[in-house]
C-alpha cells in the first residue's frame, strides 16, 4: 500500500469508520431505554479522532503535554467530556456560554504558554493568546447557535467541507500533521451526514458540535500559532463555515431544505476555492520545479 | 658571573615547572563562521538529502592532561536550518518536524569526556531536541590547532553519529522519510 493510502487509510477512512459504529451501536444500545441517539455522539467522534492521532502522530510522549502536537490529543478528550457535559447538564445559556468562555481560555492558555517569551513577548503575548481565544470562542458559540437553529444535517455538513477543504490549505502552508488532524474531524463529521439522513436524526446535537467545533478551533489555533499559516486563511475558512445563516434568512426558510443545503454547499465551497487557490500557487512557487 | 649562573638556575626551575604541573583547561568559544553542523536523512528510501544548520554558539573546554575535565556545549538555532529548499526548510520548521517556535533551540551538553587514543576522546551527553533529551556517546577527533588571522588560539573537532529522529518526538513522514539521521559536526573554536 502506498505512503499515501496508508495515511488515508489511518488518518480518514478507519476514523469515521469508527465513529459510525460506534454510533450506530449506541443509538441500538439506548433506542430501548429512550435515551437520546446524540447523548453518545462526542465521544464516539472522539474516538475516531483520537484512532487516526495515534495512528499518524503517535500518542502523546507526557501528560500534561509538552508538545503542542500532543495537545490535540489531549483535547479530542476534554471536548468530548465538555461535549457530554453540554447535552447531559443542559446548562442555561449564559452558564454554557461562560463555561465555553472558560475552557477555551483555559486550553488556550496551556497549549500557547510556551510561544511566550520564544515567539511573543510580554503584554503582546497576553493579547495574542487573548485574541486567538476570543476569535475561537465566538467561533465555536456561533456553531453551536446555528446547530441549534439546524439540527439537521446541514451543520456536520458544512464543518466538515471546512475541516477537509482547511486540511488542504494546512497542507499547503507547511503542515502536514495539522492537515493530517483536520481530514480526520472531516471524517469523523462527514459521517454524521448520512446517518442524520439514514434515521438519526439529530444525531449531531449540541455535543457533537461541541466536540467539532472545539478541535477546529484548537487545530486552527495552533497553525497560526505554531506554523504560522497567515491568519487570513484561518479566518477565509471560519467565515466559509457560517453558510448556514442562509438557511434563517427570510426568504429561504420557505424553500426546500435541499435547496437551501445545495446554496450553503456552494457557498462554503466558493469561500474554500478562494483560500485554497491563493494557498496553493504560492506554496507552489516556493517549492521550485521538483517540489521535495 | 654568579648572577648569570643564578638566573639560569631560576629559569630552569621555572621551566621544570611548567612541565610538571598540569596545564589549567583551556576555554573556547566556538565560530560559528567556521564551524558546521550537517545531516542527512533518507528520502523514499532512495537517496540521502542533505542539510544543515547555519547558526550556532557554544563553549568548549580543553584539558589535556586530564581529559575527564574536559566537556562541551552547543546550542544550535533550529531556525537556521537549510536544506536548498525554501519550501522545505519552512515545513522543517514547523510543528511536523523540529517546531521551532515551541523550540527554537537544539542543545547538546556533555556529561563525560574519556580518552581514546592521541587525537580521539569519546563524549557522552545530552541531546536536546523537540523538548526530548536523550544521551548520546560520540567520537571526537581533533583535527587541528594553531592560530587564525588575529592571531587567537584556534582549535578543531569532527564528529560523526547517528540520531533516530523518532526517539525525539520528530516522526512525520515515517517510514518513507528515514528515521535515522546521521550528523555530521566540525567546529573551530578559539579563545
Amino acid at each position: 500500500m502506498s505512503f499515501l493510502m496508508q495515511q488515508i487509510l489511518w488518518g480518514a477512512v478507519l476514523p469515521a469508520a469508527i465513529a459510525a459504529m460506534l454510533l450506530v451501536f449506541l443509538w441500538r444500545a439506548w433506542q430501548r431505554q429512550g435515551v437520546p441517539s446524540h447523548v453518545g455522539t462526542p465521544f464516539a467522534l472522539a474516538l475516531g479522532y483520537l484512532f487516526a492521532h495515534w495512528r499518524v502522530l503517535g500518542l502523546p510522549r507526557t501528560f500534561p503535554p509538552v508538545d503542542s502536537s500532543d495537545w490535540l490529543f489531549v483535547g479530542a478528550v476534554v471536548f468530548a467530556v465538555w461535549g457530554f457535559m453540554e447535552h447531559r447538564i443542559g446548562y442555561a445559556g449564559l452558564w454554557r456560554h461562560l463555561g465555553r468562555l472558560i475552557l477555551v481560555a483555559a486550553v488556550s492558555w496551556l497549549v500557547l504558554r510556551p510561544l511566550v517569551g520564544n515567539v511573543w513577548q510580554g503584554a503582546s503575548a497576553l493579547l495574542w493568546i487573548a485574541s486567538l481565544a476570543a476569535g475561537w470562542w465566538v467561533w465555536w458559540s456561533v456553531q453551536a447557535h446555528l446547530a441549534d437553529k439546524q439540527p439537521g444535517f446541514l451543520s456536520p455538513l458544512i464543518l466538515s467541507m471546512v475541516a477537509g477543504g482547511g486540511g488542504f490549505v494546512l497542507l499547503w502552508s507547511n503542515s502536514s500533521s495539522l492537515s493530517q488532524m483536520s481530514g480526520a474531524v472531516a471524517a469523523v463529521a462527514g459521517v454524521l451526514v448520512p446517518l442524520t439522513l439514514w434515521r438519526l436524526n439529530g444525531v449531531a446535537g449540541a455535543g457533537g458540535v461541541a466536540l467539532l467545533a472545539g478541535m477546529l478551533g484548537l487545530i486552527w489555533v495552533e497553525a497560526i500559532a505554531f506554523v504560522p499559516v497567515p491568519i487570513w486563511r484561518i479566518g477565509a475558512m471560519a467565515l466559509a463555515s457560517l453558510s448556514p445563516f442562509l438557511a434563517l434568512a427570510p426568504p429561504l426558510k420557505r424553500r426546500s431544505v435541499w435547496i437551501v443545503a445545495a446554496l450553503c454547499v456552494v457557498v462554503t465551497a466558493a469561500v474554500l476555492v478562494a483560500v485554497m487557490v491563493p494557498t496553493y500557487r504560492a506554496y507552489v512557487a516556493s517549492a521550485g520545479a521538483y517540489g521535495y | 658571573m654568579k648572577t648569570a649562573t643564578k638566573l639560569f638556575s631560576a629559569v630552569m626551575l621555572l621551566w621544570g615547572i611548567s612541565l610538571t604541573v598540569p596545564v589549567a583547561a583551556q576555554t573556547y568559544q566556538i565560530d560559528p563562521v567556521h564551524s558546521s553542523l550537517v545531516f542527512r536523512v533518507k528520502h523514499m528510501d532512495t537517496a540521502f538529502v542533505y542539510g544543515m544548520f547555519t547558526s550556532m554558539k557554544g563553549t568548549v573546554i580543553v584539558d589535556e592532561a586530564n581529559p575527564a575535565r574536559s566537556s562541551i556545549n552547543i546550542e544550535v538555532d533550529a531556525n537556521s536550518v537549510n536544506t536548498n529548499n525554501q519550501q522545505r526548510d519552512n515545513h522543517l520548521r514547523s510543528p511536523d518536524f523540529f517546531n521551532t517556535r515551541q523550540f527554537p533551540t537544539i542543545t547538546f551538553k556533555s556529561t563525560e569526556v574519556r580518552r581514546v587514543n592521541a587525537n580521539t576522546v569519546q563524549v557522552r551527553g545530552d541531546l536536546t531536541m523537540r523538548g526530548v533529551t536523550r544521551p548520546i556517546t560520540a567520537n571526537v577527533t581533533l583535527t587541528g590547532k594553531g592560530k587564525n588571522a588575529q592571531g587567537r588560539d584556534i582549535i578543531g573537532f569532527e564528529t560523526t553519529f547517528t540520531v533516530r529522529r523518532s526517539e525525539f518526538g520528530i516522526r512525520y513522514g515515517l517510514p518513507s522519510l528515514g528515521d535515522e539521521v546521521r550528523v555530521t559536526l566540525s567546529i573551530e573554536a578559539m579563545r
